[in-house]
């Protein structure tokens, strides 16, 4: 049987602030595989965030290690590699370029890919068609619905066709119904094209749509399981890894000590 | 999209300061550019006039600092005159004399047997012949400016003169200049059998071979140092002190515009902070994002250019009516001056943004994004 290689493992990592006044994270690990999808759960304060951020590079642990497809990453200029390849990131507050139309905001993601301007512009128009947004393309992120700019946010991170897709608190900003339309987005992108999908969330019922549910209280991880909802067999088999993972706090062979 | 659109759509976003800045770095461009122009008219303009007055080589003293200060016995005419290769030699004496009291005009005297006499091109009345005493020919702009015509009479240190012709000369430094016969001069100047400088005509056809021939043979007769017209004001220690201070203001200048921009982008770099923090998130190199505020920075020093330009062309007009110098020479920004002021100030503006841009770098994306 071959030996499953998480996509990302955090490994043991701490974060602090203040000079250690506050502790965000007190020894996480976790692993993230190919195909997951993954939610996030915890209160405010509770280190859900730090640890995405740390997932994406855009936070660096006061200790431990990130890992990625068995190699740790050991500074900014390959987390920056990372995001522009491998990862994609959605934040709460979608973050997109207010000088820029929703095509542009997507162009941005692909420039500096080697791609021709027309092969970006036909690229970023077919992502925001794909989220729904074919007929915004030159709409400024100011004349565009919450929810339009969290799709056009999405759209944006799956500029690099990213291996994971890492959102922080999605919904947070949209009401009900918008939310519902995101999460189902983000969960159909997630199975359409195999991205393995970490969702931080306080969101029990949005959560309850991932396969898999991590709790994190006090900077620690308190549940790692899978959901009742979660079909008992997929297509990838990322359940069963799931449950691996939680029963060893997903450490690949590569990290174990050597005897 | 691409860098360049960002950067201008990034600038066009606050359109008030990207103005204020583009406008301090356009009076900068403006500032450096009338300032190298008129150091530059100097030189241009007493070579242009003696090209246009037909001499090869001037001969001045070898130890004159500029060629005003320099002194030559008039007998040297005859040793130079008899060089090989040469066809006419013409002794001048030439300064800046009182006219009709109050105005200061360059005043070039020649022998009544110069080659320039013959070959002036005359607007009005007549060149002067060796019996005249007293006459003077104008250049047709002093003739405006001292409101004189033939016939009527200047005063020159404190002699009356009567204006016999009016010359057509093309180059602004004859057309303000104020002709007479030597020996007048050195009278009423004090400058018995001195000269300023020879103007030399050479033979026909003369070959570069010729011209250094006659040049050695110049510098054998003494203290003496030929030029070409076009070099005469190479050493002239005047003019490279005015051209050192006019290149040293004119950087200061397009400094000064480069430091607005780094003010101005680093502003710009705080306000946007997030959107660094954007950028860094979605995957941008820290290269790419210094390039596109550099980008910023270099664009503004293009818009200073595309106003400081035709601003030192509206201050080079101004300095044609300053009384003291806009006679005498004309200002303009030439191809040569504006492309390196061009360069050099889009490459300070460059500069300018790279603090900022280097800052904005150096922030990790989670800091940027927390911004508000």
């Amino acid at each position: 049987m071959t030996r499953k290689v998480p996509l990302i493992y955090v490994d043991n990592v701490t974060r602090s602030y203040d000079g250690g006044g506050v502790m965000a994270l007190r020894g996480v690990s976790l692993g993230i595989f190919p195909g997951d999808c993954v939610a996030i759960l915890g209160k405010s304060g509770s280190g859900k965030s730090s640890l995405i951020q740390i997932m994406g590079g855009c936070d660096t642990p006061t200790s431990g290690q990130v890992v990625w497809r068995e190699e740790p990453v050991r500074d900014q200029g390959e987390w920056q590699k990372l995001r522009a390849s491998e990862i994609g990131i959605i934040f709460q507050e979608f973050l997109l370029l207010p000088a820029l139309t929703a095509l542009e905001n997507v162009e941005m993601a692909l420039m500096g890919k080697g791609a021709s301007a027309k092969e970006r512009n036909a690229h970023a128009t077919q992502l925001l068609e794909m989220v729904g947004l074919g007929s915004r393309l030159r709409h400024l992120p100011s004349a565009l619905s919450g929810g339009e700019r969290q799709r056009v946010a999405i759209a944006r991170s799956l500029a690099n066709k990213p291996a994971l897709l890492l959102a922080d608190e999605p919904t947070g900003n949209l009401d009900s119904a918008n939310a519902e339309a995101i999460v189902d987005l983000l969960l159909d992108l997630q199975r359409t094209q195999g991205t393995a999908l970490v969702m931080v969330t306080h969101d029990e019922g949005l959560a309850a749509r991932c396969r898999r549910r991590v709790r994190i209280k006090d900077g620690l991880i308190v549940d790692d399981s899978l959901t009742q909802q979660a079909p008992a067999a997929s297509t990838d088999g990322a359940p069963a890894r799931a449950e691996a993972a939680l029963a060893t706090a997903a450490a690949p062979d590569a990290l174990q000590p050597q005897a | 999209m691409n860098l360049v659109t960002l950067a201008l759509r990034n600038l066009q976003r606050r359109a008030a300061r990207t103005a204020i800045v583009s406008i301090s770095v356009g009076l900068a461009v403006a500032s450096a550019l009338s300032l190298i122009a008129l150091s530059n008219s100097v030189e241009r303009g007493s070579g242009e006039g003696m090209d246009e007055r037909g001499g090869d080589l001037v001969v001045i003293s070898r130890n004159a600092s500029d060629i005003f200060s320099s002194f030559i016995a008039e007998d040297k005419q005859k040793q130079l005159a008899a060089i090989p290769g040469v066809a006419e030699v013409s002794g001048e004496l030439a300064m800046f004399a009182p006219v009709d009291k109050d105005q200061q005009k360059l005043v070039t005297a020649l022998s009544s047997e110069s080659y320039f006499w013959r070959r002036m091109p005359m607007a009005k009345g007549r060149a002067p012949t060796p019996a005249d005493r007293r006459v003077v020919v104008l250049g047709v702009d002093s003739s405006e400016a001292l409101h004189k015509n033939v016939g009527d009479t200047i005063n020159v240190y404190d002699e009356n003169f009567t204006v016999i012709g009016v010359t057509k000369y093309q180059s602004a430094i004859n057309r303000s200049m104020v002709y007479m016969l030597l020996p007048d001069l050195q009278e009423i100047a004090f400058r018995q059998k001195q000269v300023t400088m020879f103007q030399v005509k050479l033979q026909p056809n003369f070959t570069p071979a010729t011209v250094a021939a006659v040049r050695a043979e110049i510098a054998k007769l003494g203290s003496l140092t030929a030029s070409p017209t076009d070099q005469l004001l190479q050493h002239d220690r005047n003019l490279l002190v005015m051209k050192a201070i006019s290149q040293s203001v004119s950087m200061i200048a397009l400094s000064m515009g480069g430091l607005s921009v780094l003010n101005a982008l680093l502003m710009a770099v705080q306000e946007r902070t997030r959107e660094i923090g954007i950028m860094m998130a979605i995957g941008w190199s820290k290269a790419r994002t210094m390039a596109s505020i550099v980008l910023e920075g270099m664009l503004i020093g293009v818009a200073g250019c595309a106003a400081g330009i035709p601003l030192s062309y509206f201050i080079c007009r101004l300095f044609e009516h300053m009384p003291t110098i806009g006679g005498i020479l004309s200002f303009e920004p030439t191809i040569d001056m504006i492309l390196p002021t061009l360069l050099v100030s889009v490459v300070l503006c460059g500069l300018g943004a790279l603090y900022p841009a280097s800052r904005a770098a150096r922030m990790s994306p989670s800091d940027a994004l927390r911004r508000p």
